[in-house]
């Protein structure tokens, strides 16, 4: 195996642990489609996505539109009004799409960046939570996706992103006495799609 | 000991929910700590904690200025807080000037300890806590009872009831619906919020970022949802870098839940904003519009300057010396009375709250030095709760009892002499005819509540080794045997034996007659003044005739003549010499029976079974535990390991006598593990063998417990 499977392979190995669902796609096509399963399965109504430069997640939105769904996309709403509006879907939303920055296969841990604070919205309020990997972004541990976070600020025009979540597995509680349960507060499913591009 | 601890210890002690709770919690702790550590070099990776800590706390007053200005060029709002007064009132005038009527916090130790919510409600503004152990907590009105579980001592059907009331529909005893409901109920909460508070686990000085973490999602929906963000942060949690909050996120989480990693990682840095081209920031958009960080010192700056509590400011809070902490599993949090527990919390509710509050809970540390080893800073955790007793005993003064012991008795052995003489008398009156006195009548009666007690011997052992009081100048090695109160008084049988033993293996055993007692009880209770007289005392004692070694059977003396003799001393230079010359040649029992029979086979009966209870002094503070099984199996034993074989008896400190019932906990857990094996327990401690032998006599145990001493009695090396 190289080096970059054997990244993969212990990504996808913590990230399981962990109480992620992690599914490996060898095109952006077969990663839409089975978003596209996934939101029929659970009868989703609704889906938020997050700001995103990838042509990949630009091409799930439209896909996703076209199959009736409510789609709310993070980046085009930039005035005061849209942004309560794309508050209020997310509050509402069946399901939260992400994009990782980096994932780090040391952990299994997804890292999601940006400047708004939506991208964290979509990522714990929605039942379902997607995060789209692409698999060159898979680092090894976490200074190197640090390194990775650090590249992405430092000039006037483009500072350092405000928000930096690291997401690891799903979210459980044991608060309430006797029982270990699944979906604390954020999502109940937590998928992550590492896509070959 | 404090009489509002005592009533808290006996109310945890006697309330079985929490009691239930507990052991079940403590025992799924214990298996995440095992899963979470398996194959992970805690040794690295804790050197590595302690190296951060360290670099940020040494140059703190520069990273703290780094920090502000970093924080403050994001756009965050920085204010500085000398005391809970000062962050309160800044909290609670921002809530005012923006007429915030509605609030959530998500979990914060910072926030416990200056009482904010309770600041905020008294003003009738609405706050709710959002992590659903503490939402459970304030529901019911009450101290989080675990870290890792706030809420553990309330039953389902308790929770049921809070949950009905705070909702107002009748809500059947089901965990999913409870969490549904909760979950359903706070998101609302999240969504009206004018503000949300929360702490931060670390602060980066070099972009001004704070790093929070959380497994619920709360932390993310009170960052996120509502209009405005405060962060109480304490000045301990700011480090340099962004590489080094990886170093503390590799343990944390490890040592709080037995996660590998916390579900949420959340660097904040500035509040939220949208980037419209071509390049103007603007403050708001999804997030909160506004930041701000108050940095609360509350004492902390003071913990900095000394030189002796500095090292508390390593702390990262995760838990992990409560999780190991005998006492804690037997009582859990509410019983510290104050935010911050266990041993570490002594420390930190002194500097915080006062010292005067911080006696009653170093009252309750057994010395055991779990915590010490689970930390994953390194803080020598025990080794600060004794300054601290030592600061509250030169402030506050030891109680008079106390003072009366180790000034009139522990000092001269004489004396010491006729006390245990008066005692022998007293408690042959109440003797049974095997020596164990099981009924003494009020007020002596808690004594024997919970374990049997030996007689003090009519014989103590100086009278009985006079004769050996000098080496017999053979050349074999010379062996001075270092006997300790208890070997002196209660088990001189015991020390005779292993005097014929070492004999018989070749060492020149002879009994220095002007020692004394080690010091022990007195430097553990913070008099340091009558430990170092006891230091010289001995010392004096030990360097005639000038032994190879000197021997000994109790751990905790061979802790004092090994390592505190040197701290005590450390002023003077020429004592502190003469302490370093005993150090060198002290060794346990069995470290030199191994040594004096190396090369022997076994002449012992092979294949019997024995289970071995590693002493809290002589793993922990000596580093010393596979010398007594090698020992062992070398004389032909099979040792049938026990669960949790290095957990403490519950002799430590002074627990046992100023909280039997409390000692009595902590033991019943050993003994179970004792039993479950079903075979002679062995040890390498005198006190331990009077904890383990009076907790199993007192449950009817057919079981034994020895010392090694005893056990090897009557070996003879092959010829």
């Amino acid at each position: 195996m190289t080096l970059a499977a054997d990244r993969i392979e212990q990504f996808k190995s913590e990230a399981s642990r962990a109480g992620a669902k992690v599914q490996e796609f060898a095109s952006w096509s077969e990663a839409i489609d089975f978003v596209i399963a996934l939101a029929q399965q659970h009868s989703a109504t609704s889906v938020v996505i997050a700001n995103s430069s990838l042509a990949g997640l630009i091409m799930l939105a439209h896909r996703l539109m076209k199959e009736d769904l409510e789609v709310t996309r993070a980046e085009r709403c930039k005035s005061e009004s849209e942004q309560q509006q794309l508050r209020e879907a997310c509050v509402r939303a069946d399901i939260g799409i992400s994009e990782a920055t980096t994932a780090i296969a040391e952990t299994g841990t997804v890292v999601i960046a940006s400047n708004d604070g939506s991208s964290r919205l979509i990522a714990v309020l929605p039942r379902l939570h997607i995060t789209l990997v692409e698999c060159r972004n898979i680092v090894t541990v976490m200074e190197e996706a640090i390194l990775k976070i650090k590249s992405l600020g430092g000039t006037p025009n483009s500072p350092f992103p405000t928000y930096v979540t690291y997401i690891t597995g799903r979210n459980t509680t044991a608060d309430i006495p006797g029982a270990l349960l699944a979906r604390a507060q954020g999502p109940a499913e937590e998928h992550i799609l590492l896509v070959h591009s | 000991m404090s009489r509002n601890i005592s009533q808290q210890v006996t109310r945890a002690l006697s309330d079985q929910n929490l009691q239930t709770a507990l052991s079940r919690l403590v025992s799924l702790i214990k298996m995440g700590r095992q899963i979470a550590f398996a194959g992970v070099d805690f040794d690295g990776l804790s050197r590595e904690v302690r190296r951060v800590k360290e670099r940020a706390i040494d140059s703190l007053p520069m990273l703290a200025d780094e920090f502000k200005r970093q924080a403050t060029a994001s756009g965050a709002i920085v204010y500085e807080a000398k005391d809970a007064g000062e962050a309160n009132a800044y909290v609670l005038n921002l809530a005012r000037r923006k007429g915030i009527k509605r609030i959530v916090k998500s979990k914060s130790m910072l926030t416990e300890e200056i009482g904010l919510r309770e600041h905020l409600e008294r003003q009738a503004i609405e706050v709710t806590e959002t992590d659903i152990g503490e939402w459970i907590v304030q529901l019911a009105a009450e101290r989080p009872a675990h870290l890792v579980g706030p809420a553990i001592h309330k039953t389902i059907e308790q929770v049921a009831e809070l949950f009905s009331k705070a909702t107002g529909q009748k809500l059947d005893p089901e965990p999913q619906l409870l969490l549904d409901v909760a979950r359903n109920t706070l998101r609302q909460h999240y969504i009206d919020a004018q503000l949300g508070i929360s702490g931060a686990n670390m602060a980066i000085a070099e972009t001004g970022t704070l790093a929070i973490v959380t497994n619920e999602g709360n932390g993310c929906m009170v960052t996120t949802l509502p209009p405005v963000h405060v962060a109480v942060v304490g000045y301990e949690k700011i480090v340099a870098t962004w590489e080094d909050t990886v170093a503390i996120l590799r343990l944390l989480s490890r040592c709080t839940t037995g996660m590998k990693m916390p579900v949420y990682v959340s660097y904040i840095t500035g509040p939220s904003r949208i980037i419209a081209p071509p390049g103007t920031p603007t403050a708001g958009a999804t997030g909160p519009a506004e930041l701000h960080i108050v940095l609360v010192d509350n004492g902390r700056w003071r913990m900095w300057q000394s030189p002796d509590f500095r090292e508390a400011l390593y702390c990262i809070k995760c838990g992990a010396c409560l999780n190991v902490c005998p006492v804690f599993a037997s009582v859990a949090g509410q019983t510290y009375g104050y935010i911050y527990q266990g041993g570490i919390g002594a420390i930190l509710t002194a500097f915080h709250h006062g010292l005067d509050k911080a006696r009653g809970p170093t009252s309750l540390c057994l010395g055991c030095m779990a915590c010490k080893e689970a930390c994953p800073a390194r803080i020598d955790i025990p080794q600060l709760v004794l300054r601290l007793k030592a600061m509250i005993a030169d402030k506050k003064g030891l109680p008079l009892l106390d003072r009366f012991i180790y000034g009139t008795f522990l000092k001269h052995p004489q004396r010491l002499d006729s006390a245990a003489k008066a005692i022998y008398y007293l408690e042959k009156r109440f003797a049974e005819p095997d020596s164990m006195v099981r009924h003494l009548p009020r007020p002596l009666n808690k004594l024997t509540d919970t374990i049997s007690l030996p007689t003090v011997s009519s014989r103590p052992l100086r009278q009985r080794l006079s004769r050996l009081s000098r080496p017999s100048n053979t050349t074999q090695p010379k062996v001075a045997l270092f006997a300790g109160c208890i070997g002196n008084y209660i088990y001189p049988e015991t020390c005779e034996q292993a005097v014929i033993t070492l004999r018989k293996c070749g060492a020149d055993v002879y009994f220095p007659i002007d020692q004394g007692c080690c010091g022990a009880p007195a430097y553990f209770s913070g008099e340091t003044a009558a430990s170092l007289a006891l230091a010289e005392t001995n010392i004096t004692a030990l360097e005639e005739f000038s032994p190879d070694y000197i021997v000994t059977l109790c751990p905790g003396c061979a802790v004092m003549l090994k390592q505190k003799y040197l701290s005590l001393t450390s002023e003077n230079p020429s004592l502190n010499h003469r302490a370093q010359v005993v150090a060198d040649k002290v060794r346990d029992y069995s470290q030199l029976m191994l040594q004096l029979t190396t090369g022997t086979t076994p002449a012992m009966p092979a294949g019997q079974k024995v289970t071995y209870h590693d002493p809290c002094h002589l793993k922990r503070g000596l580093g010393i535990a596979n010398e007594p099984r090698e020992l062992l199996k070398r004389l032909g034993y099979e040792i049938v390991e026990m669960a949790d074989c290095d957990a403490c008896c519950g002799f430590g400190g002074r627990v046992v006598l100023d909280y039997p019932q409390l000692s009595a906990s902590v033991l019943k857990r050993k003994l179970d593990a004792i039993e479950a094996t079903g075979t002679t327990v062995v040890t390498s401690c005198l006190p331990c063998v009077l904890q383990l032998r009076g907790g199993l006599d007192k449950r009817h145990s057919p079981i034994k417990a020895l010392h090694i001493a005893d056990l090897v009695a009557g070996y003879s090396p092959p010829s």
